[in-house]
């Protein structure tokens, strides 16, 4: 009779006698400490216990209860013992030495807990991790918090706690303090944009490094944009006066806490550090996905060498593998270049940071400033487009043509402070629509010209009815009601004088496009010349539209009364719609005009 | 002279050409790679495949990705990098030159 226990291999609940299982033990203890020599040993260690369970797993599909002794010999069997190997190690034996270091690093922490233990709780002045005498970091490790803390608030408050740290300099004693145990604020070098400090501050607190940064950043864009780069009037618009002064105050004290972030804090350098600044577990995933990464790259370099060799001899390629490693370790001792040449590196950063963001900002406000344009340009829109596919083909250009700049530039800051890799097909893709929108608007702009391809005429001749007395008095008819004027804002109505006015029920357009002309006529009767013009796609489109035209005279006696405007329906839109009038006045007789109408004789005369 | 240990040795020497020779067809998995040789007739240990992959992983020579198994833990799926098939490559020409080398002398020794 034998006992059968229940064991979790390589995550397989696995049933099996006890003996068997003290003989799985022993072995793959037999094939530790014979892999122990090999590099990558507990890999292949790992690897064949997968291959047990694999084979467990198989013998227990065939409906066998438990994994006998037996079963246990045979896969050794088939996996054969470390004499059966066909492995010499007399040439490998040295690589054991690296494992021995690390046992011998991973046994320094432990040591450490006991000390903390033993310490009482007592403010001291600490001389391990001082930065003058030692009182922020003593009173850091009395709350257990970091130092990086206590220095920022000193630093921020220098005024009022400069006084409290002379004197605790005085009072406290210094001592070597105990720093186990306590998580630890640095500069992470191994995600960093300016100094790490964003990266370190997401170590520290286990978040998303670009929750930090974005914190940092979104201040200092804010006040880009409400200083200078901004048309005023969207700036007025947008930040109200009292809020950007707000926002300068806010965002120079982010700024100057990121600086002094950025001096106060060490950065991570060795293992132990990092340690500290990430927390035992974390850090070790950490390592485990950079290492991978590593090998991932090291191989690719090993492969971009070994194509820009393949015309060489191939006998060339193991002298390739050194040198891979040669230039590997040369950007790693670089890394840890001089302190002078690296503030050079930041600075240059930061000027070419700073000029691509102005840069950016500035063609987005311009962007910007062109959308609000376009806002106020709309009112004309039915001017000059029809409803339906130009008005379509309108929004669609003014959506790609501009949106998509906007959004470029921010989705472009946001990746970069995300430090996400840039996906050059959404650049393409974004550059095509953009395009895209420039033709649209290209065609928009023809369709618009065509409506003033040709120009057609009306002319209409009203005879007067004879009157008594020798003079013609022309007076204007006042449009009786309100009318509207298409605001365009900026004062830019001045220049577009010419723009007609649309009725209160904006059914039709009011022109005062009309010219006044006094001429002489060939007969003993006062004649009216109208000749009404406007312009269109085609010459029937434009006659059709002349039709439309109603400018109703109206004569009482020697009393001529012409209308202020011409009115055409509103659906006509604007077809550079003009009249001209002419008052043919017989020989011995005299027309006098209203002084109304100075600004339309004005006009002829200078045709 | 230990004819085992002659024997090994001449084993040995193909072994590598042999696996790199299955990856190279398509991924393969260790369990695939000690079925197949044992079917053709070639003895092989996992304690000797498992080194042996390592190694060569860990000379550039061969990649792997992880694959879920229905039968128990994931598996390790080998491939040929670029180096490899290169490195495949070299040793099939140095095995066919060995191959005649060794069938003619041998030959000529039958037939004197």
């Amino acid at each position: 009779m034998k006992k059968v226990i229940s064991i979790n291999f390589q995550g397989q609940v696995i049933a099996i006698e006890e003996t068997a299982f003290e003989i799985l033990t022993q072995y793959i203890e037999s094939l530790k400490s014979y892999f122990s020599r090999e590099e990558g040993g507990d890999e292949i260690v790992n690897d064949i216990e997968n291959r047990i369970a694999e084979l467990f797993g198989n013998r227990l599909k065939h409906g066998i209860n438990c994994i006998t002794d037996e079963d246990v010999e045979a896969i050794i069997n088939g996996i054969g013992k470390p004499e059966d190997f066909d492995t010499e190690y007399e040439e490998t034996t040295h690589k054991g030495d690296s494992g021995a270091q690390q046992t011998s690093y991973s046994s320094e922490l432990p040591e450490n807990q006991p000390v903390e233990e033993k310490q009482s709780r007592s403010l001291r002045r600490d001389t391990t991790h001082k930065m003058i005498a030692g009182v922020c970091s003593g009173l850091a490790n009395y709350f257990k918090i970091d130092p990086t803390w206590i220095r920022l608030i000193f630093v921020l408050f220098f005024s009022v706690l400069f006084w409290v740290y002379i004197v605790l300099w005085i009072v406290l004693k210094a001592e070597p303090l105990d720093w186990s145990g306590i998580k630890r604020l640095y500069r992470n070098p191994g995600d960093r944009v300016l100094g790490g400090v964003c990266g370190g501050l997401a170590a520290y607190f286990k978040i998303d490094s670009w929750i930090p940064r974005l914190i940092f950043l979104i201040p200092l864009v804010l006040s880009f944009t409400s200083i200078s780069s901004f048309p005023f009037f969207i700036r007025d618009k947008m930040f109200p006066i009292p809020h950007a002064e707000w926002n300068m105050k806010i965002n120079g004290g982010i700024l100057l806490v990121y600086i002094i972030l950025w001096i106060i804090t060490p950065q991570a350098k060795t293992v132990k550090q990092k340690l500290e600044m990430m927390g035992e577990e974390d850090y070790i995933k950490s390592i485990r996905e950079t290492v991978s990464d590593n090998v991932a790259s090291v191989k690719n370099k090993a492969e971009n060498k070994a194509e820009n060799k393949a015309e060489n001899k191939a006998d060339d390629k193991t002298e390739n593998a050194p040198k891979v490693n040669l230039s590997e370790s040369a950007e790693v001792s670089s890394s840890g270049r001089s302190g002078c040449v690296n503030a050079l590196i930041i600075l240059i950063k930061i000027v070419f940071f700073a000029a691509v963001g102005f840069f950016a900002l500035i063609l987005a406000a311009v962007s910007v400033g062109l959308l609000f344009a376009g806002f106020e340009l709309m009112p004309l829109k039915s001017l000059f487009i029809d409803p339906g596919y130009e008005t379509t083909l309108l929004w669609l250009s003014f959506l790609l043509v501009l949106v998509i700049p906007i959004v470029a530039i921010i989705t472009w800051i946001v990746r970069r402070i995300m430090k996400a890799k840039f996906r050059p097909l959404i650049g393409v893709f974004a550059l095509i629509l953009w395009i895209l929108g420039i033709v649209m608007a290209g065609t928009l702009a023809l369709k618009v010209g065509e409506k003033f391809n040709v120009t057609g005429f009306n002319e209409r001749e009203i005879v007067l009815s004879p009157f008594n007395g020798d003079k013609l008095y022309v007076e204007m008819m006042k449009y009786p009601n309100d009318y509207n004027t298409f605001k365009i804002g900026w004062g830019i109505d001045d220049e577009i004088s010419r723009l007609p006015y649309y009725t209160e029920n904006e059914d039709s357009l009011l022109f005062s496009n009309i010219r006044l002309k006094v001429i002489e006529s060939r007969d003993s009767l006062f004649h009216l010349h109208m000749v009404a013009a406007c312009s269109g796609k085609s010459m029937k489109l434009a006659k059709a539209n002349l039709t439309d035209f109603s400018y109703p005279v109206v004569q009482q006696d020697s009393l001529l009364l012409l209308p202020e405007f011409f009115s055409v329906p509103i659906e006509q839109g604007y077809r550079n719609q003009h009249l001209s009038i002419e008052i043919a006045v017989p020989s011995g007789k005299t027309v006098e005009i209203d002084k109304s109408f100075d600004a339309y004789l004005k006009e002829a005369s200078s045709d | 002279m230990n004819i085992e240990n002659t024997q090994s040795q001449m084993r040995k020497g193909v072994l590598e050409y042999c696996i790199l020779s299955i990856i190279k067809r398509g991924e393969a998995y260790p369990g695939d790679i000690i079925d197949e040789m044992r079917n053709a007739g070639l003895q092989l240990l996992e304690g000797t495949l498992y080194p042996l992959l390592n190694r060569l992983k860990n000379a550039g020579i061969l990649t792997y990705r992880w694959v879920e198994s229905s039968s128990g833990p994931p598996r390790k799926y080998f491939s040929l990098t670029k180096e490899g098939e290169k490195f495949y490559a070299l040793l099939e020409a140095t095995w066919n030159e060995l191959a005649k080398g060794v069938e003619t002398v041998t030959k000529n020794n039958f037939s004197n």
